[in-house]
């Protein structure tokens, strides 16, 4: 007998009971949609954590200093950029306040950098320029703002390069605007404000520098840097309780490992539901065999062989197995789309891989829970399934 | 040519040994035309069964064109079953979702034909059985007549040389047993081999020859022109000597295929004479 007729067969058998089908596929259709629905949670929320960590710098080291009566001046780090394996050091000085300009207001994050800001962790300016050595040096009152800020301040669509915003009193000239930067898990930079750092210090009355970022030389590897760093500060501190030094890229490692650990989970956790909705196929298959042994002693009479018979069981099996999945499947989009379009921010998806799993293993679940049912239909004596009342 | 030795058939029931069929020895040959009869309860379906490879004889031998049975494998016997026999059931045994169109084509799914042949063959069977006007109608859309119809054409289409029918007319009203009963014999004149299985002496005087079975043995085997009423002696004998009797029998019958009466064992002379009266009636 040929594939397609017992394709045919199958196909026949699964409309004639339609509901009960449909509630047989029902355990893989829940399986499979948890299955892809927590896989692609975990995957989209993956990425949008590494996505923000990206977004700070992922080739960057990040040292906070908590030693507060031994000071770190200025000079000390940009001094470190000196060392094997670091590329430049660049110190932020941070705090908060309110903006002020024509008549309006701005609460605001102030952080104080120096040039190399820009290459350490990147700036994007829609207008004006961004901040300078010289400015630095002449402690100048000049600032970048962000558009929140700007928007804030001056209006949707004014430009405010070139106008003047007060923070405590002082009065500081706008000669850049930042692009609209996305929001992140740890906030964006639209409504900042950043001010040359020897201004800052005065501004924020702290002339430590509490933090700093250092990039990496593209030749050296993060973990050389961080060892030479992780020296320099030693050699300053004599401990290492005044001082932190965060590598993004080990961070990022091991979200990346929690997330992973996490998808296998959960994915495990779901393939217990598909696990269930097997043994539903396979306890609706056995049912069927019994009900269908007189059609069975039939087939079988007539010249059905033993292949036949499982073929077509098994094909049986597999489509009620894979039609779920796919049901499951396109369930589980339909909520992914949901959420997207309930929260811009996020992009979940059923990515390939994903789909091809679920699906394989839909199809392995049909495969698995259909062979013994369909085995013990083929085995079945024409005569004793002919005589079944 | 079919040729079963001494083939024994038990069933345990209750812990009680039922001896359906007790040494049974038999020969059919080509083309004949063999009405199996006997009291309900007398193995008549058991002996079919074996026949035609739906069951296995716990002893005894069965050839079938010269191969022996128990040497061929489950597979090698569903082939046999689905190019070479033909079934006719009391219960019809149609697959109730498929259509009488699709119940006929299914023999012809297994053996393989293809679409183009499936639809010529299925279409003349249903002609033969004069039921090309209810193709697409199901068993439960037609009537019991119609129905043993649709298994008759499902029957002839592989065009098997044997043709099995256990009561064929069973669960018919007497207009269609007349029906199936000229659509076999017209099977049986275009060279069938034909085994008939019925408890209606009516039908069993059309067969040229009358096996009668007895509590899982033959007690008769007579061999007559259909049309004629000739009736030979039966007497009783040593019921032991019936099997080995038998393929002898059948032997001197396939040399001199003559009409003949063979006298065997009748346990009472009831059976003898419910025989007697068939051949009468016809
Ligand atoms: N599966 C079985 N299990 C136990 N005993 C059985 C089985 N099949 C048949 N028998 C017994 O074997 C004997 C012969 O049965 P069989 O069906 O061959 O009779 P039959 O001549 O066809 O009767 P009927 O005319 O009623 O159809 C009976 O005594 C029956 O009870
Ligand atoms: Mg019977």
């Amino acid at each position: 007998m040929k594939f397609s007729q017992a394709g045919k067969m199958a196909v026949a058998a699964v409309l004639s009971n339609k509901l009960r089908s449909f509630l047989t596929m029902l355990g893989i259709i829940i399986g499979v949609m948890a299955v892809t629905l927590l896989i692609s949670l975990v995957q989209g929320a993956t990425n949008t954590v590494t996505e923000s960590l990206d977004d700070l710098g992922g080739d960057q080291l990040v040292v906070s200093v908590t030693n507060t009566s031994k000071r770190l001046t200025l000079g000390e780090v940009e001094a470190l950029a000196d060392l094997d394996g670091i590329d430049r050091v660049s110190p932020t000085l941070s705090g908060r306040g309110t903006a002020r300009a024509d008549g309006n207001s701005s609460d605001v994050s102030i952080t104080g950098i120096t040039a190399s800001y820009d290459a350490v962790q990147g700036m994007s300016l829609a207008s004006g320029r961004g901040i300078t050595q010289t400015d630095v040096d002449y402690r100048l009152s000049i600032c970048v703002i962000g558009p929140t800020v700007s928007k804030d301040l001056f209006g949707t669509n004014a430009d405010a390069v070139g106008r003047t915003l007060r923070l405590s009193g002082r009065d500081y000239r706008i000669v850049g605007v930042l692009e609209e930067a996305q929001e992140t898990m740890f906030g964006s930079s639209n409504t900042e404000i950043y001010l040359p750092f020897t201004n800052a210090q005065r501004l924020l009355s702290s002339v430590n520098v509490t933090n700093f970022y250092v990039s990496v030389s593209e030749d050296a590897s993060t973990d050389d840097a961080e060892t030479a760093l992780d020296r320099a500060m030693m050699a300053k501190y004599g401990d290492d309780d005044s001082y932190s030094i965060v590598n993004l890229t080990d961070i990022m490692d091991t979200i990346n490992d929690v997330m992973a650990t996490m998808e296998l989970l959960l994915g495990a956790i779901a393939g217990i539901s598909l696990l269930v909705g097997g043994i539903g196929i396979m306890n609706i298959m056995l049912v069927s065999v019994t009900e269908r042994t007189r059609e069975i002693g039939i087939r079988k009479a007539i010249g059905a062989q033993r292949t036949d018979i499982i073929v077509q069981f098994m094909i049986e099996s597999v489509i009620l197995s894979l039609t779920g999945g796919l049901i499951g499947m396109v369930i589980s989009q339909g909520v992914l789309t949901t959420i997207n379009t309930l929260y811009p921010d996020y992009h979940f998806a059923i990515t390939g891989g994903t789909a091809s799993v679920a699906l394989g293993f839909s199809f392995l679940v049909g495969v698995i829970f259909g062979i013994y049912p369909a085995n013990k239909a083929a085995k079945l004596k024409p005569i004793n399934a002919l005589r079944y009342e | 040519m079919i040729e079963l030795h001494d083939i024994r058939k038990i069933y345990q029931l209750g812990g009680e040994e039922v001896h359906a069929l007790d040494g049974v020895s038999l020969t059919i040959r080509d083309h004949e035309f063999v009405a199996i009869i006997g009291a309900s309860g007398s193995g008549k379906s058991t002996l079919m069964n074996i026949i035609g490879c739906l069951d296995t004889a716990d002893e005894g031998t069965y050839m079938i064109d010269g191969q022996e049975v128990s040497d061929l494998s489950e597979r090698q016997q569903s082939i046999l079953r689905n190019r070479k026999i033909g079934f006719i059931f009391q219960q019809f045994n149609l697959l109730p979702k498929l259509t009488a169109y699709e119940n006929v084509e299914l023999p012809l799914i297994y053996q393989g034909v293809s679409a183009h042949e499936r639809r010529e063959r299925v279409m003349e069977a249903l002609e033969k059985v004069d039921l090309a006007h209810r193709v697409h109608h199901r068993p439960n859309q037609l009537s019991g007549g119609q129905q043993q119809r649709v298994a008759v054409a499902r029957a002839l289409v592989t065009r098997p040389t044997l043709i099995l029918a256990d009561e064929p007319t069973g669960n018919l009203d007497s207009h269609s047993t007349k029906d199936i009963m000229d659509l076999l014999k017209n099977l049986h004149a275009q060279g069938n081999t034909l085994v008939l299985i019925t408890h209606d002496n009516e039908i069993a005087a059309q067969a040229p020859r009358r096996v009668r079975l007895f509590d899982g043995r033959i007690i008769s085997d007579s061999r007559q022109d259909s049309d004629s009423s000739a009736d030979g002696p039966e007497h009783l004998s040593d019921p032991d000597h019936t099997a080995s009797a038998d393929p002898l029998s059948g032997q001197t019958a396939a040399s001199e295929n003559q009409s003949e009466e063979q006298p065997q064992v009748s346990p009472g002379s009831r059976e003898s004479s419910v025989d007697r009266n068939g051949g009468d009636a016809q």
